[in-house]
């Protein structure tokens, strides 16, 4: 209880405050971060890296560009604004800003001192307007940006030594980190086919419609489009890779192979394993292996220990343990402090509702400080008349965010990093928010120079990768979805009633709710919905997705039964989270706001609902956040589930509902359908197709892909060496740096931002049409003409990918 | 897995500076006392769990301060408490005629539902000192009397007389008026009919 009140002075911001430094310090951003990499001039940095990135980057109207050598993690944490150099082209600015930031810690006044901010804020656009002055001739690519990548990798093969600590693994790895230099191209390498070569014919999944062999493995073209190998990319007949290499099918497979013929949605498997014994004919594994890069999917179920640990985002829902909310912790124990990202929900009379670890009886003395804190700050914001209130606190390596919704108030503590290191510590000096002045005078060390340096790229991280990423607005959109998923268990209702009577206790309506908020809060960290507030639907050709919908709207009386239409207000059918294909009824029409259906599902997909045929009230907090409406949930088929949202609570509808289900899987089994989705399930998360990066001569981490006028997102699985929950999460985080950073700068649509960290390269694509978010190793060349390539891809399987008619009922 | 959660209870504790509030928590909660003097900056928060009547209760006990110059926790202190302590100083009569002061500011900010019978409980600190003893047992229970018969306790929170008496009490004061609070919570349903489509067309192209 003392921790939150103790300690050295915390620097409380309002969000004016962080936003105009974070718009303030943008353009510092362009400038390199890294000592040794400081710019010229911007007008000289044009000119001298215009012909370099002429070819390099898309061109767009407004491109930020922000290369990031010394560390990543933090720049695009809470601060960008810190890495301002002295030479960019902003030093006015950031002058400015630090002359306000030494005012603000003696501002008595927080309210007067956002106006300053907001004017610095201004300033600095005038001084700065991106579009005419910076615009596109001046993005500080640096021109050395490709020296500095082979010395990356010189240093990577000098210090292969470093990687013997690695695990065996790992070791199994190295011979591609070995032949790393000699056989992956280089950026300069013109890898990428020509304009003609566009990927069209890379195909996922226009798949025949029945279980005959509807996706088939990628044969041959992954073993044999050796990166080097710069013919017609073999792309006639490739279909699909098993994704992030489907580990529990795989499991499956070996504990019941008899199964795998007998049961419908096991076929796919069978064809999945013999598709891997013909591959394994044909080309020995070991030899593709070190002939591929490292960071390529290669699509084989990848053999190295995180991945067997690896808990993949398919199973967050489904592999909640009670037991890690750790019931028996506390604030008076050591073990509590040490969970990276707590979030604590309170009434405003300071009586816990839910913390994520731990009691919240005897947390209640913890929440009752937070509170107490919460509302002494009000008293500071008096005058802005309630519009502003506590948004964070930064305290060393932890950031506490504050959220108040009417009577419940929310707060996330998040650690960035775990433990100190003298890495670590020298960029706190860098990035120390509220005392600018420290930045000049500490000794910074670069990180290069002590860190251990990564000798496998990819594959072998010190400690340092995986510090987490924490800025406000993302734990801010934390916190609000997490509100809403309460809202859904309680509608609004809950205000009233705490306002009425402050002391209620609002935790005995929240029973058997810990894995619904848990899991939301797991999963929003790992997956796109949270990034592009939308939903993700299972890829699927569009043939079956018909059939799917015809089955799923065709609601009638079965029998002596009732027709449940009437009531119905929307249909939806899941693949585990993803939704295969929906049905709205003309009430709800346009209303039903996809943070609605994340939320849903979060909920029928978390509780014991999912296990059986249940009948649940939920609150659809953005369509009517005040009162309930009924769900029909039913998940007999395990990972294969409907729900359906109705109006009305009369128990002839549920037989009517189950009527329905009963009938809506007879339809789609004896069509194929049924067959067509759990072939795509079980390919999910989707890897892009080997050939496809082939082509394009970038080994993509991962990419996503997000259509807003459908609301709906693509994200592939994660590249190998990615797939684990921390290293997902930080990805994931680094997008969202990457997305505020473009929201806050007010960049016009279609912007692009370009961002490097040590080991991967970020690139943000807004276009009115789609969002494309893409991470690629570091060492890869990501290049207008690719990225192009990868989109105009993507174009042309949206109707694979993607919902395009949601029917009315 | 929805089992019954336990009651958790606010209990806040008022009066003027140094009558010994933080004392008695100490001595309640860790069963510990010291003679030096430190001023409460704010608040302070402390969980107990006792056991009333056969029933599992958690005190979240709110030790505020009492020196006005850190008081300004206003109604969010106060807000949602399920008792309020208030504590004097037997030696020290000022304190005493102050608890009026004290119970309005809590009925002011609080708000009560029904404030005449929010349950106060009534501490006179310090039994230790008895030789300087200012405010006569007669005196404090005619006060208590009078204010719809606020139970009291004279209490040491340096020998530890009386004070877990006291706060069973007080815990069991706020079981019953948390006991008297209607629980039930019931949300609305949300009804469509007025918006929705008198006549359902079924959809075509389906069957």
């Amino acid at each position: 209880m003392a921790q939150a009140n103790e300690g050295t002075p915390l620097p409380v911001d309002s969000e004016a405050d962080s936003h105009a430094a974070r718009v303030a310090g943008v353009p510092g951003g362009f400038a390199d971060t890294g000592e040794e990499e400081i710019t010229e001039e911007p007008s000289t940095a044009a000119a001298a890296s215009a012909a370099d990135e002429d070819a390099t980057v898309p061109r767009d109207r407004s491109l930020l560009v922000i290369q990031d050598e010394a560390d990543e993690e933090d720049a695009a944490g809470a601060d960008w604004s810190d890495y301002a150099q002295e030479g960019s082209p902003l030093r006015t600015a950031r002058g400015m800003r630090t002359a306000a930031a030494a005012e603000d810690r003696e501002r008595v006044h927080p309210p007067v001192m956002s106006g300053a901010f907001l004017s610095v804020t201004e300033g600095a656009e005038d001084a700065e307007e991106p579009a005419p002055r910076v615009g596109l001739e001046d993005i500080l690519l640096e021109s050395e940006q490709d020296a500095s990548c082979d010395d990356f990798y010189g240093t990577q093969d000098t210090t292969q030594p470093a990687s013997a600590a690695a695990t065996d693994q790992e070791r199994v790895d190295e011979p591609d980190a070995g032949s790393k230099g000699d056989d992956i191209q280089r950026p300069s390498e013109p890898f990428a086919a020509s304009a003609e070569d566009l990927p069209n014919g890379v195909k996922w999944g226009t798949s025949p419609p029945l279980p005959s062999v509807p996706l088939r493995y990628d044969e041959g073209s992954s073993g044999e489009s050796s990166p080097t190998s710069n013919e017609g990319s073999p792309l006639e007949g490739i279909s699909l890779e098993p994704s992030q290499p489907a580990e529990a099918p795989a499991k499956e497979i070996q504990a019941e192979p008899e199964q795998a013929t007998t049961d419908n949605g096991e076929v796919v498997l069978a064809e999945r394993r013999e598709g891997r014994g013909d591959k394994g004919g044909e080309q020995p594994e070991g030899d593709s292996e070190t002939r591929r890069p490292p960071g390529l999917p290669d699509g084989r179920p990848a053999r190295n220990r995180s991945f067997a640990l690896r808990k993949s985002v398919d199973e967050i829902h489904s592999s909640y343990d009670l037991a890690s909310k750790c019931v028996d912790e506390d604030d008076s124990v050591p073990e509590w402090y040490k969970h990276d990202d707590h979030v604590l929900i309170f009434t405003y009379s300071g009586k816990p509702v839910w913390s994520r670890y731990g009691s919240e009886d005897r947390l209640s003395a913890f929440t009752g400080t937070l509170s107490a804190i919460v509302s002494k700050m009000a008293s500071l914001f008096v005058h802005s008349k309630g519009t502003d209130s506590l948004r964070y606190i930064k305290a060393g390596d932890h950031i506490f965010a504050f959220m108040e919704r009417g009577p419940l108030w929310l707060v996330s503590i998040s650690r960035g990093v775990r433990g100190r290191n003298k890495w670590q510590e020298s960029i706190d000096a860098l990035q120390s928010f509220s005392v600018p002045s420290t930045a000049p005078s500490c000794p910074v060390t670069p990180p290069t120079a002590t860190a251990p340096h990564p000798s496998d790229g990819p594959t072998v991280y010190p400690q340092h990768h995986h510090q987490r990423i924490h800025t406000y607005s993302m734990l801010a959109e934390l916190l609000d979805r997490i509100h809403q998923q309460l809202i859904c268990i309680l509608t609004r209702g809950i205000d009233k009633t705490l306002k009425a009577r402050p002391s209620y206790d609002v935790r005995a309506l929240l029973g058997g709710t810990d894995a619904v908020l848990n899991n939301l809060i797991e999963w929003s960290g790992r997956d796109m919905f949270a990034l592009v507030d939308s939903f993700e639907p299972l890829p699927l050709a569009p043939p079956m997705r018909v059939i799917a919908t015809n089955a799923l709207k065709d609601f009638r009386a079965v029998g002596s039964g009732v027709n449940p239409q009437p009531h119905v207000l929307a249909a939806i059918l899941l693949a585990h989270h993803r939704v295969v294909t929906m049905a709205v009824s003309r009430v709800i029409k346009n209303q039903l706001h996809p943070t609605d259906l994340v939320i849903l599902i979060n909920l029928v997909r978390s509780s014991a609902l999912r296990q059986s045929e249940s009948w649940t009230p939920v609150c659809l907090p953005h369509y009517n956040d005040s009162a309930f409406l009924y769900a029909y949930v039913n998940f007999s088929g395990r990972d294969l589930g409907l729900v359906v949202l109705s109006s009305t609570s009369d128990g002839d509808q549920f037989y009517a509902l189950s009527q329905h289900f009963h009938r809506m899987m007879e339809a789609l089994s004896s069509s194929g359908c049924l067959d067509a989705i759990r072939t795509s399930i079980a390919y999910c998360p989707y890897a892009l197709p080997n050939s496809l990066l082939s082509t394009l001569g970038v080994p993509f981490i991962h990419v996503g892909y997000f259509l807003p006028s459908l609301q709906q997102y693509f994200g592939s699985a994660f590249s190998r060496d990615y797939q684990e929950p921390a290293r997902e999460q930080q990805l994931f985080s680094v997008y969202h740096c990457c997305k505020t950073l473009l929201a806050k700068t007010k960049a016009k649509l279609p912007c692009q931002l370009f961002y490097k960290r040590r080991h991967e390269s970020f690139f943000v694509w807004q276009t009115a049409e789609y969002h494309l978010y893409c991470c690629a190793p570091r060492w890869t060349e990501l290049s207008t003409h690719s990225l192009t390539q990868l989109v105009q891809w993507l174009k042309t399987q949206e109707s694979f990918l993607f919902i395009s008619n949601i029917p009315t009922l | 897995m929805a089992s019954r959660k336990r009651v958790l209870l606010k209990v806040i504790i008022l009066g003027d500076s140094g009558v010994g509030k933080t004392s008695l928590m100490n001595q309640y909660v860790n069963k510990k006392f010291t003679n030096q003097y430190k001023a409460t900056i704010g608040a302070d928060f402390l969980t107990k769990e006792v056991m009333i009547d056969d029933k599992l209760v958690t005190l979240q006990i709110w030790d505020t301060a009492g020196q006005e110059r850190f008081q300004s926790l206003g109604v969010a202190f106060y807000r949602g408490a399920d008792c309020c302590v208030l504590v004097f100083d037997l030696t020290n009569p000022k304190s005493f005629e102050n608890l009026d002061s004290w119970r309005e500011e809590f009925l002011v900010q609080a708000c009560p539902r029904d404030p005449d019978n929010f349950p106060f409980v009534v501490l006179g600190n310090k039994l230790d000192a008895e030789g300087q003893r200012k405010v006569s047992h007669a005196r404090a229970s005619t006060w208590c009397k009078t204010k719809c018969s606020i139970p009291f306790f004279e209490t040491s929170a340096k020998t530890a007389e009386n004070v877990e008496d006291a706060f069973t009490e007080i815990a069991r004061r706020a079981l019953k008026q948390e006991h008297t609070d209607d629980q039930i919570y019931l949300p609305e349903t949300l009804t469509l009919n007025a918006n929705q489509p008198t006549v359902q067309q079924p959809t075509g192209g389906c069957c």
